[in-house]
């Protein structure tokens, strides 16, 4: 009986500390700083990716390695929708075509492996922008980096970060679509979109994305989902106003 | 819908024996079970990939006679880069220093034993029966699937029979990067005998190495649930599909004088191409391989008719992990 006490002592320890990282990354500014060259006369294009009233819900994933670290199981973060609005959480939404200088990040952008789970799953940073990958699991992962698409050949490194290992660094220096997965634990993955120009977002939570700074003129925005692939809209941006793009997704009938 | 509470337990008592089973054998003192407990493992944790004695994953190879099949030049260079060696790979290089690398190749070399080469092949038994024997002792199930048994690092070798000649097998066998430079798959040095009697021993894996593991559907349904697509995977390796159409359905093995260009087709189309009624029917089917230059000798690799093998939940399961490759017809799509 006072042995399993103190596992349970010992358990909570574990999430306290895994939870105080976690804080510690929001807190740290994991977010990637805002570096759209906002442009004094540019307008805004504004929307949302949304389903419509029938959505998919998250696929429960069995996991069958590390369960004191990583669970029983998790929910697959492909298709995140919000109860509420229909919309499509981690979309990467791009404006083709509009001119403006990319500017690398001065603090790096982070992806962390957290109850064998990388967050943020999804994150877009400026092309020249350092990448954090931190460890706060205490446990093997692996960092098998592909660029655009899951193929043996598409690696790009692949790097062990043992328990003792709690940050590396790494460039990512082509512009497109890294796709990372951990081969010690097979559900983890996630994507980092890489920006060689400033007009960028990635939808929230409630499928919302806003670029702003846009200069004038007509555009083609493309959003680019991980199971969805990839579509494209054309946008007019007018000096000062705002410009709706509504992404629809449907039943594949 | 099926019950799956009693095959469970069976599967889980069947497990539980299995696992103890394993455990027969006393690893104390081995270099195996020194290397286990040794600094490096427990620092770097190589058993949450790979089996050193009687612990570990199953998603690299299983490392007990490691020190047979790679060389101490081989093991410096993977441990230092894996990814110059074999591009693509699941194992991460690790940040070794030079100490570490070194005592981890020490252990590593250590880890093997003498094989029973000559004296199975001098043993009164069928030419079969000897390849089994080989086949064992070489330890080929630390990369190769048999049935419920060994490690996905190379090709399943469930129905290797019924996917490759006779003769493929002996060429191969003999010497592994002579036909495919640059191949993962070691020289073992095994003299001809012994190669008549492995390639004899491959002729006869069609299949029924899962017969005997007749659980095998309910132990899919139970680990993973009713995914099919994760099923599907598994049946992709376990048919060794993947050994023709590549790691993750991506095709480009070469299949030599083969139309149009020598190079398998990747699978990842399947699902747009075809409905499953009409993948299930063709599958059926023997593929016909056409010849590039109809002088030379017909192409080695063709496709059987693993349809009539398979069971409807396997096929299906087989359509659905190949169509998930084809997002343009997945359940929703962009307006």
């Amino acid at each position: 009986m006072s042995k399993k006490h103190w596992l349970n002592i010992g358990g909570l320890s574990i999430c306290a500390v895994a939870t105080a990282f976690f804080v510690l990354d929001i807190v740290s500014g994991n977010d990637v700083p805002d570096v759209q060259a906002a442009i004094a006369d540019g307008g805004t294009v504004s929307g949302v990716v949304k389903f419509p009233k029938e959505y998919p819900e998250r696929e429960k994933i069995t996991i069958t390695k590390d369960q004191a670290i990583c669970g029983a199981f998790q929910y697959s973060e492909t298709f995140v929708v919000s109860e509420e609005t229909k919309g499509l959480k981690n979309v990467v939404i791009t404006i083709k075509g509009a001119k403006g200088a990319v500017k690398a990040a001065e603090t790096p952008a982070s992806v962390s492996q957290t109850k064998c789970q990388y967050v943020p799953h999804v994150q877009a940073v400026p092309l020249g922008t350092k990448l954090q990958i931190l460890n706060n699991d205490g446990i093997l992962h692996n960092v098998h980096a592909y660029f655009s698409g899951l193929d043996p050949k598409n690696t790009v490194f692949n790097k062990a970060q043992p328990k003792f290992l709690k940050k590396i660094s790494e460039n990512l220096d082509k512009a497109g679509i890294y796709y990372f997965k951990c081969d010690v634990h097979d559900h983890m993955n996630a994507y980092v979109a890489v920006m060689d120009h400033p007009y960028y977002a990635v939808s929230d939570e409630n499928g919302a994305f806003s670029i702003a700074g846009v200069p004038p003129g007509t555009y083609t925005v493309e959003a680019w989902h991980e199971a969805l692939g990839q579509l494209s809209k054309e946008v007019t941006v007018k000096a000062g106003q705002k410009s709706e793009v509504v992404f629809d997704i449907l039943p594949n009938e | 819908m099926k019950n799956y509470f009693l095959p469970g337990i069976c599967v889980g008592l069947f497990l539980t024996v299995s696992v103890f089973a394993g455990e027969d054998k006393d690893w104390s003192g081995t270099p195996q079970d020194k290397f286990l407990k040794s600094e490096i493992v427990q620092l770097y944790q190589c058993t949450s990939c790979h089996t050193i004695a009687n612990r570990g994953g199953t998603v690299g190879p299983i490392l007990n006679l490691v020190g047979n099949r790679r060389p101490k030049e081989w093991l410096q260079r993977w441990l230092a880069d894996p990814q110059e060696v074999k591009p693509g790979t699941k194992m991460p290089k690790f940040d070794f220093t030079d100490v570490q690398r070194t005592a981890a190749v020490g252990y590593l070399t250590n880890m093997k034993k003498t094989f029973r080469t000559k004296e199975i092949l001098s043993e009164n038994i069928p030419v079969v029966e000897k390849g089994k024997e080989l086949f064992e002792d070489f330890d080929c199930k630390a990369c190769h699937r048999v049935g419920e048994e060994g490690r996905f690092v190379g090709p399943d070798l469930t129905w290797i029979g019924n996917r490759k000649t006779e003769d493929w097998e002996k060429t191969w066998l003999h010497d592994p990067d002579a036909f495919k430079p640059g191949t993962f798959m070691p020289n073992f040095h095994i003299p001809d005998k012994g190669v008549e009697a492995l390639a004899a021993f491959l002729q006869t894996q069609r299949g029924q190495a899962n017969d005997a593991s007749q659980q095998w559907e309910f132990r899919t349904n139970f680990f993973l649930g009713n995914v099919d697509k994760e099923r599907g995977e598994l049946v992709f390796k376990r048919f060794g599909c993947w050994s023709c159409h590549g790691e993750s359905a991506v095709g480009r093995v070469r299949n030599p004088n083969m139309a149009p260009d020598e190079m398998m087709p990747g699978l990842k189309q399947v699902g747009n191409d075809y409905t499953q009624e009409q993948f299930v029917a063709r599958l059926k089917k023997v593929w016909k391989v056409k010849a590039l230059d109809a002088t030379k000798p017909a192409p080695p690799f063709f496709c059987p008719d693993y349809g009539n093998h398979m069971d409807e939940t396997e096929l299906n399961d087989l359509y659905a992990y190949l169509k998930s490759f084809a997002p343009k017809k997945s359940k929703w799509k962009f307006k």
